[in-house]
């Protein structure tokens, strides 16, 4: 009985969304706020990346939300398993073992590579920051230690709060919240060091992300 | 006129850098968290005064990274928001004076985080001017909703936890739905843009996003056929807790039907109606199961939605002046309550379940916390000299002057039943038993309970909250005010 | 056209999970399912026929205005819904092992303990 009503829900919200494809013209050119960022994206913020430009300065207090939103749910995680014990694993596989120590390296380089460039290649902070968290989750199947959480927490602060110093930085030279334009200077595009402050705000986010993901995933693992 | 001013930045941030900043310091000094973050919602209520001070001539707005909307996000407080934010933070130094007593075990210094950043989110709801920033926010609030449930780790709070969890993802998963085809058919997400690129969309499609964004923010806002999830959870979690959920979670999913109503669909009767019908609806549900409980927390849970259902049924009953009664409804429950949640939570703070019968005798044991329930009763049923009464009187002269019979009548069902349920809980306040007091109330709680009593009972006898009809105008004008903000000089 | 309808049909997929199956975690998963149909959708409001993907490859700066690009509003968006997904997973799992710790089951119609 109650599943048929479900698929009977199903199906009539299948059937007004199949009505409405008339509205959606897909491909069509639409008029609309993206026209100004596609065209004054370079001017303004120095990236390559218009993606970049829109989630780190025109729309960056969304980005601000967001890097909340992750803290918040490895906070909550953490309350709602608190007082258990971690699990020490008793024996370690050999193979994991030895690939881990040629993979880790290699998997925290590229990670690094994908935050560090996200203003002129596709990527950025939040990629990176799971990229690295594979590497280090890799860490916490095989090598026989306890993750530190003290430090780790500590590190996860510290990069939030530089996110929020950083916008602040704004606030107090020019007058708004996580301006760019003259904090620290535009540089040239494509170059490594340029577009402002928005490389450094996504390496403290790309290592926020990376800590915060692989303490998730260690709450989770304990008993 | 719209004014450039910081403070409603502040509101948000002051509270996220706080909850960052003692992130890293717990590690090392534990004992700081309660009092800090004490500190930094006092601070927060400090600067929201100051804002409706400004506000009560001129809206504010705040840009944000350097660009004027509808490039940049911004941020829009009017009167309207005004008075919303005082209230909210108002609430929450209370709150965190009273988790300084009552949380005394646990995951504490988790606790005081989330709070917080339950702080940060819903003072952004109140100050945004952008969708998709309402989208993010809500998620903040939602997120440390599910966790501060199920913070107790007791058995039935997981379950409710869980419950609240799953039903409140669907709701957010609706109102994306409804954000992503507002943008395809608008092309962009600040709201007084939106306001003005309204008008070129097709009548469907405004109904079809009206219905997505209805059945989203009707989730959280606790409308009839979507709020199975309530009773659970406000009765589950902690009292502090409970508190903050009834008090201001579900007002943030009706202050989002509001934004939506007034700034985004204008006038379009369909929906004017059906948000009355639910109104009405949940309002006779939520006090006849409250009739039904034995226990506290779970009867106040029932009697939310049920007050919830009158404030809908006020707003969208179709006058200013039922507009305004709305508002001043809306405040007196906020108040009310919390009012009720702290106090009652003390009393029954050493048991499991929550009982009524913990309460019997409360008066001779803990006579300012039983004053306390006794008020904030008395309020919410509408006795006069208190501010129920001006509120609730309002409502139905409002009603009476549209000739609205049938309402009238079901308004005062509701009431009737909610008069019978709050007796019962004064009489057992005065039981005599014989049970010794094992703790005394101390004297900071008993000073928050003594602060919301005057509050409710001075507004009861002087009912000025500013101008009123002023901010209620704001509201329906929403959609002009913040449309020029787009037209300002740069 | 086939991509929304394939959007939409995720979506429709992941809702009809979540109100028909019995185990804790293939409700959970089913919300994950239908919030990926519903970023597959945003993302296909975006498209601009024959506009290339917002990455500026050569340097015509100067040229910039008639280069017709897709729109990376949509993008940025998801990005940031993404994560919000993922961080509700996140919760939702760590009361599931809570819940099944507690009540020693998985099935949801069991765990009933709180009535009207």
């Amino acid at each position: 009985m109650k599943k048929f009503i479900a698929v009977l829900i199903v199906v009539v919200i299948g059937f007004y969304f199949y009505k409405s494809l008339n509205y959606f013209k897909f491909g069509a050119e639409r008029e609309g706020v993206y026209t100004y960022y596609n065209s004054h994206a370079v001017s303004d913020t120095g990236v390559a990346n218009i993606v970049t430009s829109i989630v780190l300065t025109y729309r960056g207090f969304d980005t601000l939300g967001e890097v909340t939103i992750l803290f918040l749910s490895a906070i909550g995680i953490g309350a709602l398993v608190y007082g258990r014990k971690e699990k020490v694993l008793k024996e370690t596989c050999f193979i994991i073992d030895t690939s881990y120590k040629i993979l880790f390296p290699a998997i925290l380089l590229y990670g690094v590579y994908v935050f560090l460039h996200g203003h002129l290649t596709p990527g950025g902070g939040f990629q990176g920051g799971a990229i690295i968290a594979t590497g280090l989750m890799l860490r916490l199947v095989t090598v026989d230690k306890k993750w530190n959480e003290k430090m780790f927490s500590f590190l996860e602060g510290l990069s939030g709060l530089s996110f929020v110093l950083l916008g602040a930085a704004g606030l107090l030279l020019l007058g708004s919240f996580l301006a760019n334009k003259g904090v620290l200077g535009l540089g040239v595009v494509k170059n490594l060091f340029s577009a402002g402050i928005i490389p450094l705000i996504y390496i403290a986010i790309g290592l926020k992300v990376g800590f915060e993901l692989t303490g998730i995933v260690n709450n989770l693992k304990k008993d | 006129m719209v004014v450039l001013n910081s403070y409603p930045l502040y509101l948000i941030l002051l509270p996220l850098a706080s909850a960052f900043l003692l992130f890293m310091l717990n590690s090392f000094i534990k004992k700081i968290v309660p009092v800090l973050s004490f500190l930094v919602l006092g601070f927060n209520f400090f600067i929201s005064i100051k804002l409706f001070a400004i506000v009560q001539h001129n809206p504010v707005y705040v840009k944000l990274a350097g660009f004027l909307p509808p490039i940049g996000i911004n941020l829009f407080v009017s009167g309207f928001n005004g008075l919303f934010v005082v209230v909210i933070n108002l609430i929450g130094v209370a709150v965190a004076l009273y988790s300084l007593y009552y949380i005394k075990e646990g995951a504490k210094s988790q606790y005081y985080f989330l709070l917080l950043l339950f702080f940060a989110g819903i003072n952004g709801i109140a100050v945004t001017g952008d969708i998709f920033n309402f989208f993010v926010f809500f998620e903040i609030l939602s997120i440390s909703a599910y966790a501060l449930v199920g913070i107790g780790n007791k058995k039935l709070s997981i379950e409710a936890g869980f419950k609240y969890l799953i039903q409140g993802s669907i709701g957010s998963l609706l109102l994306l739905i409804g954000i992503g085809f507002l943008y395809s058919q608008v092309g962009t997400l600040n709201l007084g843009d939106i306001a003005v690129k309204m008008s070129t969309v097709d009548v469907k499609m405004k109904l079809l996003i009206g219905a997505l964004f209805i059945s989203g923010l009707g989730i959280e806002s606790a409308l009839f056929p979507l709020n199975f999830w309530l009773p659970d959870a406000h009765s589950m979690a902690p009292s502090s807790i409970s508190a903050v959920l009834s008090g201001l979670a579900i007002n943030a999913g009706l202050y989002g039907l509001l934004l939506f109503y007034f700034v985004i669909m204008g006038t379009l009767l369909p929906v004017l109606n059906i948000l009355f019908v639910a109104g009405i609806v949940t309002m006779l549900v939520g006090e006849f199961f409250a009739y039904r409980q034995n226990n506290y927390k779970r009867m106040l849970a029932f009697s939310s939605t049920g007050q919830m259902g009158l404030v809908v049924l006020a707003f969208f009953g179709g006058t200013v002046s039922l507009m305004v009664a709305g508002l001043l409804q809306l405040i007196n429950h906020m108040l009310s309550k919390v009012l009720l949640f702290l106090s009652g939570g003390y009393i029954l703070k050493n048991r499991d379940d929550y009982d009524l019968d913990g309460l019997s005798g409360a008066f001779y044991k803990f006579p300012i916390a039983a004053i306390g329930i006794i008020i904030g009763a008395l309020s919410l049923m509408g006795v006069p000299l208190t501010f129920g009464f001006y509120s609730k009187i309002k409502i139905l002269l409002g009603f009476s002057s549209a000739g609205n019979i049938t309402v009238i009548s079901l308004i005062l069902i509701a009431s009737f039943i909610e008069g019978v349920y709050f007796i019962k809980v004064i009489q057992k306040l005065f039981n005599k038993s014989n049970d010794k007091k094992e703790f005394k109330i101390p004297l900071l709680v008993n000073l928050i309970f003594i602060l919301f009593i005057l509050l409710i009972l001075i507004l009861g006898v002087y009912p000025h909250l500013g101008n009123v009809n002023g901010y209620v105008k704001n509201l329906i004008n929403s959609s002009k005010l913040m449309s020029e903000v787009l037209n300002v000089v740069k | 056209m086939i991509f929304y309808i394939g959007a939409f049909g995720l979506v429709l997929i992941g809702f009809l999970i979540m109100m028909t199956q019995k185990n804790v975690f293939k409700i959970v998963i089913g919300m994950s399912i239908a919030e990926t149909g519903v970023h597959l959708f945003l993302i296909t409001v975006g498209f601009i026929k024959s506009g290339l993907a917002p990455i500026i490859y050569d340097l015509n700066i100067d040229k910039l205005a008639e280069i017709k690009f897709v729109d990376p509003v949509p993008q940025a968006l998801i990005l940031t819904s993404i994560v919000i997904g993922v961080a509700t997973l996140g919760v939702g799992l760590a009361f599931i092992i809570n819940v099944v710790k507690h009540y020693k089951t998985e099935d949801i119609n069991k765990i009933k303990e709180l009535k009207w």
